[in-house]
């Protein structure tokens, strides 16, 4: 039997049991929104792309810049310079990758007006936001049409990874009631952050969306998964279906608050 | 009585809640993940919880830069 070229560049995923020929089709039919290209996104956009994927939606409205490239994959100095906007740069390095990738971008801020219109097609949402008021718009949309999102985060040296999967694990407002306000402690820009924190969640956060897009939902995380990679600690705190709320807002009561306002 | 917090033994006055545990550990009460007996507490059942001789209690703080 010939080998095809498709089937020789994913070989050593297909090889991989838990993931086989069906999940890598599956995967390579896997269309992701990836909201935010900054640390978190620009790695696991990679990972995907690299994994292949069949198609990124990236949102972000920023602009290179030379204090992103420490923890930011996919961006270079000549970004930076010239302010290319970070979905542009972010595209075509991806193409350069894997050119079988099909890359949309939008030079926009992900709001309630406009998530119903960037997350439509796609089969799973990623988190690369910097702000928990995104973040609840993301789990309302997410709960709300039925639709998978990975929620991470990161500063200084901590960064947490969660599956939200509609029905099956607990949501985001299961855990917190709402959006931690903004800049109270160390969450804030002057707080900084470094690179392997970012990159290390980011790659958990592109695992579990290779389970989830090849269809291996029995693999997918059942807590939230908290590192810090300065203290050298791992935490976990149970996400699955028996820690869910009986009476959380937005995945019992199914109230949109962030969503519908 | 003790109670396990994040994996270790800690010592912690008879009665306390879930909010009088991240109010002594110095944690902001609307950054944090609380894990009691591999269930979630909210934010809002901090105070009504009161914690018991052996509970397993996992409290997270949640980061959110991206």
């Amino acid at each position: 039997m010939s080998i095809s070229p498709e089937q020789s560049r994913y070989h050593r995923q297909i090889k991989f049991a838990g993931l086989g020929q069906a999940g890598q089709k599956r995967l390579g039919q896997g269309k992701v929104l990836v909201v935010g290209v900054g640390g978190l996104g620009t790695w696991s956009a990679e990972l995907l792309a690299r994994a292949g994927v069949a198609f990124l939606r990236l949102v972000d409205s920023d602009k290179v810049d030379l204090s992103n490239i420490h923890r930011q994959s996919l961006f270079d100095e000549a970004h930076a310079t010239a302010g290319t906007h970070k979905v542009l740069a972010a595209a075509e390095r991806l193409n350069q990758i894997n050119g079988r990738l099909s890359v949309e971008t939008a030079v926009e801020r992900l709001e309630a007006r406009n998530v119903a219109a960037l997350a439509r097609d796609v089969d799973l949402i990623l988190d690369g936001t910097d702000n928990f008021q995104t973040r609840f718009l993301l789990n309302d949309y997410s709960i709300k049409t039925n639709l998978p999102w990975i929620f991470a985060g990161a500063v200084g040296a901590e960064a947490q990874v969660m599956p939200v999967v509609p029905g099956q694990t607990a949501c985001l407002r299961c855990l917190i009631d709402e959006p931690p306000p903004p800049c109270v402690d160390p969450n804030c820009q002057v707080a900084g952050v470094l690179g392997p924190a970012v990159a290390a969640i980011a790659s958990i956060q592109a695992m579990e969306a290779i389970k989830i897009l090849a269809g291996k939902t029995q693999a997918v995380a059942t807590h939230i998964l908290k590192l810090d990679l300065w203290a050298n600690t791992i935490q976990t705190v149970a996400s699955g279906p028996t820690a869910r709320r009986q009476n959380c807002p937005c995945c019992s009561a199914k109230k949109f608050e962030y969503l519908d306002g | 009585m003790k109670i396990h917090l994040n994996g270790q033994q800690r010592e912690l006055s008879d009665g306390s809640a879930v909010s009088d545990l991240i109010a002594e550990l110095k944690l902001h009460p609307q950054r944090v993940a609380v894990e009691l007996n591999k269930q979630l507490v909210p934010r809002s059942r901090h105070s009504a919880t009161r914690l018991s001789e052996d509970d397993r209690i996992e409290v997270v703080t949640l980061v959110g830069g991206g």
